[in-house]
């Protein structure tokens, strides 16, 4: 027992240790932007910050079963999962900012009121989109968050034969940062709306500069992970 | 959706698709730089030699910098005499260069590494992966006495 809480406690630990490194700054700031984006409701930033790192607990608990099962070789999944994912991220992460600024719409089917609302919901990313984005983000493994997971978290977890509860442990102090952000903008958003009533307008520049900063860190990720540019 | 933001859109859109075009092609990985490989000139085949290799990809990271010159620096400051005799031997190894990508199944490397390999009479007899410098990087202090410890028992003489 005390072996699991030590496991635990290292393995949050060692999420932290990956989140404040310089690596995922570029993501962090991209998810703190898209959850900060909704600042009509702060309840509503606040579940986005706890889906986000429930989608970043998700893919981590996923991977490292796959692994400790021996269900796929470290160094493969490594591989794909810094090579590959990062060279998806920069085009994806264009391509949402996009569809943030609402530059591209989703044609626009006949399904009355209810096809309208599910529009407007995609057009917003919605809560949910804060969980896919978690799942996108951990799965981006940056040289840092992979030497810390395949080579001190999966050992970690074997030792202590915890599949599921260690791994998880790690995703949740990866987005520790995130969440933490999550939770003071949700409380300033509420004494916000107190003081004036003028939100509309100010998640309307939120949703731009989302919209924005997906996209230059997008070009950001092209320019260095596709090119080779080394910025 | 006025004029300016229908270009952009459009350059933006030429770009992803330029983005994936690049991305199904396989990149050429860049040749290692002259230079970038350091063995020690008086390898001592023959006798016991412990090499320590940084693998490093064609991209590199702060944090990999960093790896890089803290073991270097906490090598030669420790080991200058072992690598002037060539009992010890600093090797820096671009692992896209296709010469050296076996080293990924030698190693089972899953990111950048920095690797201990004790050689005995040219043959390998035993290697070790430093993993935990990827929790050291907060501490140059601790970083460097821990690259130092696991070196210095590669270099003892195994009973």
């Amino acid at each position: 027992m005390n072996d699991l809480v030590a496991a635990s406690l290292t393995a949050f630990w060692l999420g932290i240790l990956a989140a404040i490194s310089p690596c995922p700054l570029a993501t962090n700031i991209a998810a703190i932007s898209y959850i900060g984006k909704d600042l009509e409701s702060g309840s509503r930033v606040v579940a986005s910050g706890a889906l986000y790192a429930l989608g970043r607990v998700a893919a981590y608990v996923v991977v490292a079963v796959l692994v400790v099962s021996s269900l796929l070789s470290i160094p493969a999944v490594a591989s794909f999962l810094q090579g590959g994912m990062n060279r998806i991220l920069g085009p994806l992460l264009i391509v949402i900012g996009v569809f943030v600024l609402g530059w591209i719409r989703i044609p626009r089917l006949d399904w009355g009121k209810r096809g309208e609302a599910l529009q407007q919901r995609a057009a917003r990313g919605g809560v949910a989109g804060a969980g896919l984005l978690g799942i996108l983000f951990a799965l981006s493994f940056c040289p840092i968050s992979a030497g810390l997971f395949f080579g001190s978290l999966v050992p970690l977890s074997v030792s202590s034969g915890s599949r599921i509860v260690v791994p998880a442990l790690f995703g949740l102090g990866t987005g520790l940062p995130v969440v933490v952000f999550a939770i003071l903008l949700g409380l300033g958003v509420r004494q916000l709306g107190s003081v004036f009533q003028a939100l509309t307008r100010v998640e309307r520049w939120a949703r731009v500069s989302t919209g924005a900063v997906f996209i230059v860190i997008g070009v950001y990720f092209v320019a260095t992970r596709i090119i080779g540019l080394d910025l | 959706m006025n004029r300016f933001t229908r270009l952009f859109t459009v350059v933006l859109a030429a770009g992803v698709a330029a983005a994936l075009v690049t991305l199904a092609g396989t990149p050429t990985p860049s040749e290692p730089k002259p230079g970038s490989v350091l063995t020690s000139p008086n390898s001592a085949i023959g006798n016991h030699v412990v090499r320590v290799y940084y693998f490093h990809t064609t991209q590199r990271c702060a944090s990999c910098k960093k790896i890089e010159a803290w073991s270097a620096d906490a090598i030669h400051a420790a080991f200058e005499r072992e690598l002037g005799a060539g009992s010890l031997e600093w090797q820096v190894i671009n692992i896209d260069d296709p010469l050296n990508r076996h080293f990924v199944d030698d190693y089972k490397l899953y990111t950048k590494s920095l690797i201990v390999v004790d050689r005995v009479n040219g043959q390998q007899t035993r290697w070790k992966n430093l993993e935990k410098v990827w929790q050291l990087l907060q501490s140059e202090a601790a970083f460097r006495q821990y690259v130092q410890t696991e070196v210095s028992a590669y270099l003892e003489p195994r009973s």
